[in-house]
């Protein structure tokens, strides 16, 4: 302990770095590659966001002269108060309480106990990422919905009734529903990673005091995936509070249940699609209105994060992760797993099926399934706009994912194991673009492509796959940090202060020691980013051109054409490969975890 | 001055006309429709590539027919991209292009006359001299006047923009929740109660907005009070495309749309349960035009691909993809059965670029007061 203090007082004051002023020190060499790459992301995104602050002020495009607050002014009514944040608080708390509600018990179930076929329900919680939103908000109108609902006539039928007033439509309970299905997986994989890495030697401790396995559950497990936990929910409410799509679809479009995401693409195009003009700074505006409820929830996990070391569970000293065995229990929690993947997962893969068979969206009946046919499966790769079409696409996620990835670790390292004075500020920074709606950000790097073009018109960035990557990796990096900061917080320094003491740098400590420990949650991390970005539409179409379209852009543009059947066609050929994907990756991440258990303990130990 | 007998002109007169005329002739700069098209073919070799938008709906295996088709039509042996993008996201990008001064993404564009006559209004579009003789020459169409040049680009857009298929809204209803006799029959009346809950309608304002034109005695304030009334009578608002999905389920019974929606679905289905009425007051007519983008790396192969585009020849490609007509020329069987539906019912079609009083309202509709205007339409469609 001496020599660790050794260091620590050679380091100035702690493990690692002591503020940037230090780490670009002659002593902190090693530390510049984190820092620099975590300043140069960073620094990317304040200048984004500034750009969208700007806008807000500006009457037009950037170069137009002159000031002007309407933007401001314009969305200072009073229904924003009695209608619009109430609506978006009701729907954003609604999709947290469904969200934890399945995931918590979720993450436990398939990452902490012996349930049977956990790869299969892991991938299966992946695929739900996967089916488009629109789909899923359309399959819940065909299931609970006043005049056509099948639910509503199945219930009708056995009480005798007419009308089942229950619909998931116009009301923002039922957006948070369906929302917070839709979300559970996200909140699941952030805690997934965690989950996995936790320390049962605690839990063993707790055991041998006499505590009941709920008891533990409860009282030990729980508290100490708190950050991730808390993370889960922050990152499910920024990210419910600004979809656009489900509520649209589900009445908040009509005025009636209006919610600020919803008032946002109003605001941007006012009078519909004959709009040639967009208002960028109205797109600012919601877009920081939404960000401030988001940076209180911020405010909240940053306090989690200042008692970081009481989430430590990985340590030098006897880490073996293990799994609970249920017993008979194991019934109960495949119920659960099962209720979850039918109301989350197989319905929609139904209706995405379903739709995928027919000439057009209709409710299931004998006529229905006599027009029953693979049309749409014909020819859908030359209608998604053939293989240049998917390369683009494999490029496009693997790339956001590595960098996403690297990104996310140099970020994490700098603000959870340095005692730099910027360290908060640099977590906020990383959290913020996932506060600011994707679309804001793609106006601001759409005007910045426009710039490059006039200012370095060699430099290929309009246009391009690159252009698309960034974006992605700035509004990804928030998903990214958050399950690297929760993996970090959990591995004791004491780790590295041993590496280092053996005379290890800091990168050969973050990717020799560090990353083997918090693999699971890299994978995951990796996985989930892979994910995201498949699917992204909104950022992605706005930024397309000629070359660098990809796959979630074709489908999106052949379900706006009416072209329903082959777009859910294509989504189910999307979700049958990234199963095959999923699953291979889930195979990989529980080759590294036995490996870690086998292994990589015994090093530490040793 | 002249005998009789002297009626002809002399010799030397004819002489000296003929020269002047000759002479004329030889300084005017036309150039046979034929030689103009031949000069901007060899111009579209030298340039070797485009770069062009079609409308989104048309997917990747139309989009390469027409490239190909394209090709084979003018001896071209040049790289074809062709990209499917909605003008609502293409439009804002070229006018920001054009205003900071960066060469245009693509050197030919389509869109509506709305997005068109911003981009006019900021200086992005290539304007076409003799494009009348360019016309002819490619299109047989034009060649057969069957085309008026009026129609193809008409005053506003004169020489700027070319229309290549015309969009028409009215009602689209499912005939299994309600008959056609119990549909309203008027804009108006959508905001009957008997119609409360049971119709969707998109947010966007077109179907609105010619409301001041046609009824120009109910005055601006008054309208915006019956889209308002209307507004809290819909049952959901909806984007075109989802609404009729409603429609086809059946939890709504009938929503404005554009009727190409129809007959996309009668083709996957001709028993699916959609239909089409037309609103007796009025059914707004839109096109969709070509441009060329001043300042275009490759205006050569841009101008023929804009022109080409109307023909026969390309809309035999297009047209069995996304279901949309040439109302006003077109020939087909699906040009000519919506003029005949038109016609049978006796709709009354409107749009804004054929009248002075269409322009004029469009115009209105650009300045701020009627900026504000269709705001307070949107807010108005919400039941706002």
């Amino acid at each position: 302990m001496q020599e660790v203090q050794a260091i620590k007082q050679a380091r100035g004051s702690g493990p690692a770095a002591r503020g940037l002023k230090g780490a670009i020190g002659r002593a902190e060499i090693p530390n510049l590659i984190p820092l620099t790459s975590s300043w140069l992301i960073l620094l990317l995104i304040v200048s984004q966001l500034l750009f969208v602050f700007y806008m807000t002020f500006v009457p037009g495009l950037p170069t137009d002269p002159g000031w002007t607050l309407k933007h401001w002014t314009n969305v200072m009514h009073t229904r924003m108060l009695t209608k619009v944040i109430p609506n978006t608080v009701v729907v954003g708390f609604g999709t947290i309480l469904v969200a934890t509600f399945f995931a918590l018990p979720l993450a436990w179930l398939l990452n902490r106990t012996s349930l049977p076929f956990r790869n299969t329900f892991i991938t299966l919680m992946a695929v739900a990422v996967i089916v488009p939103g629109f789909l899923k908000a359309m399959g819940w109108i065909m299931l609970l919905n006043e005049r056509i609902g099948l639910v509503n006539k199945a219930i009708g039928a056995l009480l005798g009734i007419a009308r089942i007033p229950l619909s998931v439509t116009d009301n923002p309970w039922g957006i948070g529903w369906v929302m917070g299905l839709m979300l559970t997986p996200t909140m699941f994989f952030l805690v997934s990673g965690p989950m996995r890495a936790l320390d049962p030697a605690l839990e063993e401790a707790a055991e041998v005091a006499g505590n009941s396995e709920w008891s533990i559950t409860w009282r030990v497990s729980l508290p100490l995936i708190w950050p991730a936990i808390l993370a889960g929910i922050i990152y499910t409410f920024m990210t419910a509070i600004s979809v656009f799509e489900v509520p649209a679809l589900l009445g908040a479009a009509s005025g009636k249940v209006p919610v600020l995401a919803t008032e946002l693409f109003y605001a941007v195009r006012p009078s519909g699609p004959d709009v040639a003009d967009l208002a960028y700074g109205a797109g600012g505006v919601y877009g920081l209105l939404i960000a401030l409820p988001s940076l209180v929830a911020l405010y909240f996990y940053l306090r989690s994060l200042t008692q970081a070391r009481r989430y430590e569970v990985i340590t030098g000293k006897a880490y073996r992760p293990r799994d609970i065995d249920l017993g008979p229990l194991k019934w109960l929690g495949l119920g659960f797993v099962g209720l979850y993947l039918l109301l989350a997962v197989i319905l929609p893969l139904l209706v995405l099926f379903w739709a995928s068979v027919l000439p057009y969206l209709q409710m299931p009946s004998a006529e229905a399934l006599s027009k029953v046919s693979l049309v749409n499966y014909r020819d859908l790769l030359a209608a998604i706009g053939g293989m240049s079409i998917l390369w683009n696409t494999v490029i496009l996620t693997v790339s956001v994912a590595l960098l996403v990835l690297f990104f996310s670790l140099m970020v994490s390292w700098v603000v959870v194991r340095t005692q730099t004075r910027f360290a908060k500020t640099m977590d906020i920074i990383a959290m913020l673009p996932h506060a600011i709606p994707g679309l804001a950000f793609a106006f601001a790097l759409a005007m910045l492509a426009i710039f490059v073009a006039k200012w370095f018109p060699s430099v290929p960035f309009q246009g391009t796959l690159g252009i698309i990557v960034l974006a992605n990796v700035i509004t990804k990096i928030a998903y990214g940090t958050r399950i690297t900061n929760a993996a970090l917080v959990q591995v004791q320094a004491d780790l590295e202060e041993c590496a280092q003491l053996c005379g290890a740098r800091n990168l050969t400590v973050i990717f020799r020691v560090l990353m083997p420990l918090i693999k699971p949650s890299l994978v995951f991390a990796g996985l989930w980013t892979c994910l995201l970005t498949f699917r992204e539409v909104t950022l992605t179409l706005f930024l397309a051109e000629s070359h660098n379209r990809v796959l979630a852009v074709s489908i999106w543009q052949l379900w706006q054409s009416g072209n329903v059947g082959t777009a859910a066609a294509g989504g189910v050929i999307m979700v049958l490969v990234m199963s095959v994907m999923v699953f291979a990756m889930l195979k990989l991440a529980g080759g590294i975890l036995i490996e870690q258990r086998r292994v990589g303990l015994t090093n530490v130990r040793g | 001055m002249f005998s009789k007998q002297d009626n002809k002109p002399p010799s030397g007169y004819v002489r000296i006309v003929a020269g002047a005329l000759l002479l004329g002739v030889a300084f005017v700069p036309q150039i046979s429709p034929a030689a103009t098209v031949n000069e901007l073919v060899a111009k579209a070799k030298q340039e070797g590539v485009l770069n062009a938008t079609v409308t989104s709906s048309l997917t990747g295996k139309t989009t390469q027919q027409l490239a190909a088709a394209f090709k084979k039509r003018f001896g071209l042996d040049i790289e074809i991209t062709l990209t499917p993008v909605g003008d609502t996201e293409n439009y804002p990008k070229a006018i920001a292009e054009t205003r900071t001064g960066v060469v245009p993404t693509y050197d030919a564009m389509e869109g509506s006359e709305t997005h068109n006559l911003a981009l006019m209004r900021v200086g992005g579009i290539q304007k076409i001299d003799d494009w009348e003789s360019l016309a002819g020459g490619i299109n047989s169409y034009v060649r057969s006047g069957k085309a008026h040049a009026d129609q193809l680009s008409p005053a506003v857009l004169n020489g700027f923009a070319f229309a290549y298929l015309t969009r028409i809204k009215a009602l689209i209803y499912n005939p299994r929740l309600i008959s056609i006799k119990d549909l309203p029959r008027t804009h108006a009346e959508l905001a009957d109660p008997k119609y409360k809950g049971k119709w969707t309608q998109p947010p966007w304002t077109t179907h609105w907005e010619p409301g001041p034109m046609v009824f120009p005695d109910i005055g601006k304030e008054k309208w915006l009070e019956i889209v308002r009334n209307a507004g809290k009578n819909a049952g959901t608002v909806l984007p075109e495309n989802p609404g009729v999905q409603r429609v086809l389920l059946g939890e709504y019974a009938f929503t404005p749309a554009n009727t190409y929606y129809a007959f996309q679905a009668k083709a996957k289905d001709p028993q699916a349960p959609i239909e089409i009425t037309y609103f007796k007051d009025y059914n707004l007519m839109t096109s969709s035009y070509y441009i060329v983008r001043k300042g275009a790396r490759r205006p050569a192969g841009a101008t023929l691909f804009s022109f080409w585009m109307a023909t026969p020849e390309a809309k035999a490609i297009w047209q069995p993809a996304i279901f949309v007509t040439q109302f006003m020329w077109g020939e087909s069987e699906l040009d000519k059965k919506v003029r005949q539906l038109i016609h049978d019912s006796g709709a009354k079609l409107v749009d804004f670029i054929s009248t002075e009083k269409g322009r004029d309202l469009l115009a209105w509709y650009g300045t701020e007061e009627g900026v504000k205007y269709t705001q307070s339409m949107g807010k108005a469609i919400r039941g706002e």
